[in-house]
C-alpha cells in the first residue's frame, strides 16, 4: 500500500484553496472592468441637449439679467439670474450711496448684472434698483447691493464664488449675504 | 568567508537541538505560509466591498441624474404648466449643486463620471420634446423624473446605510435630501401615478440599481476559499501538536497500543 506522506493532504488542501481565491478575484475583477465599460454610453447619435450655461458662454442672454428668488435644498432661499446661475455681492461695495468698488480686471472675473433684464420672479420689485458704473455701463442692484455673476461658477446654483477674498458672497432675495455651506448645513441638519 | 565558517559551526555544533526542534519549526512555517497567503487575499476583499464599486456606483447614479434632470428642468420652464415650471427650475438648481459635489468627489476619489446621459435617458427627454406644453407635459416630466428619482433615492440610501468612506457617506447624506425633496415636489404636481412606479424602478438604465450591492457568487467563493486556507492551516497545526505531544507521552508513560494507532495511521 503506498503511503502517502503526512504533510501533503494540507499542502494540497492550500494550494487548491490558493487556486480558487486567484481564480475568483481575477474573476470578480474582469467583471467590475465590464461593469465600468457599460457606464460609458457616449457612442450613440447625437442630441442636443439645452444644459444651462454660465455667463462667459452668452454675457448678452437677456436671461441672465432677470433676478429671480428661490429654493435650494440646503442653503434655503438665494437670488439667481434667470437660467438659475447665482447671483453675488461685494462686501466692499457701499449700499448708501449704492456704488461698486468692483472694475477692470476684478469686473472681468466678477461680471455685473445689467440692469432692465426681464420681470423679476419672486423678489420684492421695491428692493430692486440699477447704478451707472464707471465705465458708464448700468448694473442692477438689490436692497442697495451692485450685483455680480461669478465666472468661475459652472452649474445652476454653483456658489464656487462663495467666500472669495472674504468679500464675495451669494445673496438672498432680502439682500443679506449667505455665508452657510453645504457642509454647515449638512452639519446642522442632522445635528443634535 | 567568516561568516560561512561561522554558520558551518552553527549547523554542526548543537546537532541534536536542531533535530529535537525541528518540529516546532515546521509548524511555524506552515503558520507563516497561511499568513502570508491569507494577507493579500483579505486586501482585495476588502478593496472590492468598502471602497471602489459601490461607491462609484452612486457617483455615477447622481451624475447621471443631473445630466438628464437639468435639461428636463430646462424644458419644463418652457413647456410646462405653471407649478410645474417651478418645479423645473427648483430640480435643475438643486442639481447644479449636487452635480457640483458629485465633480468634486469623483476627482478627490479618482473616480470617473459620464458626461452623457443613457440611452434610456435620452429616450425620457426625446419623450418630454415631443409632449404637448401644458399637461401632456406635465405627466411625461412628472412620472419620468418621479421614477428615476426613486431609483436614484434607493442607492442614495444603500450608501448612506452601509458606506465605508466618510467622504461618500457626508455626500450620501446631501444626496439623500434633495433627492427626497424632488420626489415630494414631483409628487405636489398631483401628476404622478403610484401604480406606474414599478415598471420604471425596474428599468434597464445602464448601471442597475441593487445588483453591485449584494454579495455575488465570486464573493462568496473567495470568502469560502479563505475558511479553506484557514481551516486547512489550523488543521495541519493541530495535528503537528497533537504529533509531538503523544511522540512525548510514548516514551514517559506506559500507554495502550490502541490509543496511539490512529496517530501512526495518519
Amino acid at each position: 500500500m503506498i503511503r502517502i506522506p503526512r504533510p501533503v493532504v494540507p499542502a494540497a488542501v492550500c494550494l487548491t484553496a490558493l487556486a480558487l481565491l486567484t481564480a475568483c478575484t481575477a474573476g470578480a475583477a474582469t467583471t467590475s472592468g465590464g461593469y465600468a465599460g457599460q457606464q460609458m454610453p457616449g457612442m450613440q447619435a447625437p442630441m442636443t441637449l439645452a444644459m444651462p450655461q454660465p455667463i462667459t458662454a452668452n454675457p448678452n442672454d437677456p436671461m441672465k439679467s432677470q433676478l429671480r428668488g428661490a429654493k435650494t435644498f440646503d442653503l434655503g432661499l438665494m437670488l439667481v439670474d434667470g437660467t438659475g446661475y447665482t447671483i453675488y455681492r461685494y462686501d466692499r461695495d457701499s449700499t448708501d450711496p449704492s456704488r461698486s468698488n468692483c472694475n477692470d480686471a476684478c469686473a472681468a472675473k466678477w461680471v455685473p448684472v445689467k440692469a432692465g433684464g426681464p420681470a423679476p420672479i419672486d423678489v420684492d420689485p421695491s428692493l430692486i434698483g440699477q447704478i451707472t458704473r464707471d465705465d458708464g455701463t448700468q448694473q442692477a442692484t438689490l436692497a442697495g447691493w451692485p450685483l455680480y455673476h461669478f465666472t468661475g461658477d459652472s452649474e445652476p446654483a454653483d456658489t464656487s464664488g462663495q467666500g472669495a477674498d472674504q468679500a464675495w458672497y451669494p445673496i438672498a432675495p432680502d439682500g443679506k449675504k449667505i455665508t452657510l455651506t453645504q457642509d454647515e448645513w449638512r452639519q446642522n441638519a442632522f445635528g443634535v | 568567508m567568516r561568516s560561512a565558517s561561522e554558520l558551518a559551526t552553527l549547523e554542526f555544533d548543537p546537532p541534536s537541538a536542531l533535530v529535537r526542534a525541528r518540529p516546532l519549526v515546521r509548524i511555524l512555517f506552515v503558520v507563516l505560509a497561511v499568513l502570508t497567503l491569507l494577507a493579500p487575499g483579505t486586501a482585495s476583499t476588502a478593496q472590492t466591498t468598502a471602497v471602489s464599486d459601490t461607491d462609484a456606483v452612486l457617483l455615477t447614479k447622481v451624475r447621471q441624474a443631473g445630466l438628464w434632470e437639468m435639461p428636463s428642468g430646462m424644458m419644463a420652464m418652457e413647456k410646462g404648466s405653471p407649478q410645474v415650471k417651478a418645479v423645473g427650475f427648483a430640480i435643475m438648481m438643486d442639481h447644479g449643486r449636487l452635480d457640483v459635489a458629485t465633480r468634486a468627489l469623483s476627482a478627490k476619489l479618482n473616480s470617473p463620471v459620464p458626461d452623457q446621459p443613457s440611452d434610456e435617458q435620452r429616450g425620457w427627454l426625446l419623450e418630454q420634446m415631443n409632449a404637448a406644453p401644458g399637461p401632456a407635459f406635465d405627466r411625461v416630466f412628472a412620472n419620468r423624473l418621479r421614477a428615476a428619482h426613486g431609483q436614484v433615492f434607493a442607492v442614495l440610501a444603500q450608501l448612506r446605510a452601509g458606506t465605508r468612506n466618510d467622504d461618500v457617506r457626508a455626500f450620501a447624506t446631501v444626496g439623500n435630501q434633495a433627492v427626497m425633496r424632488h420626489m415630494t415636489m414631483l409628487e405636489s404636481t398631483g401628476m404622478v401615478d403610484y401604480t406606474a412606479l414599478p415598471e420604471p424602478a425596474v428599468s434597464t438604465t445602464a448601471a442597475p440599481a441593487g445588483a453591485p450591492l449584494g454579495l455575488d457568487t465570486s464573493q462568496i467563493a473567495v470568502v469560502a476559499a479563505l475558511f479553506l486556507l484557514v481551516g486547512g492551516g489550523l488543521f495541519y497545526v493541530l495535528r503537528q501538536i497533537k504529533g509531538n505531544r503523544s511522540r512525548g507521552r510514548v516514551r514517559t508513560s506506559s500507554r495502550p497500543a490502541t490509543v496511539r494507532t490512529g496517530g501512526s495511521h495518519g
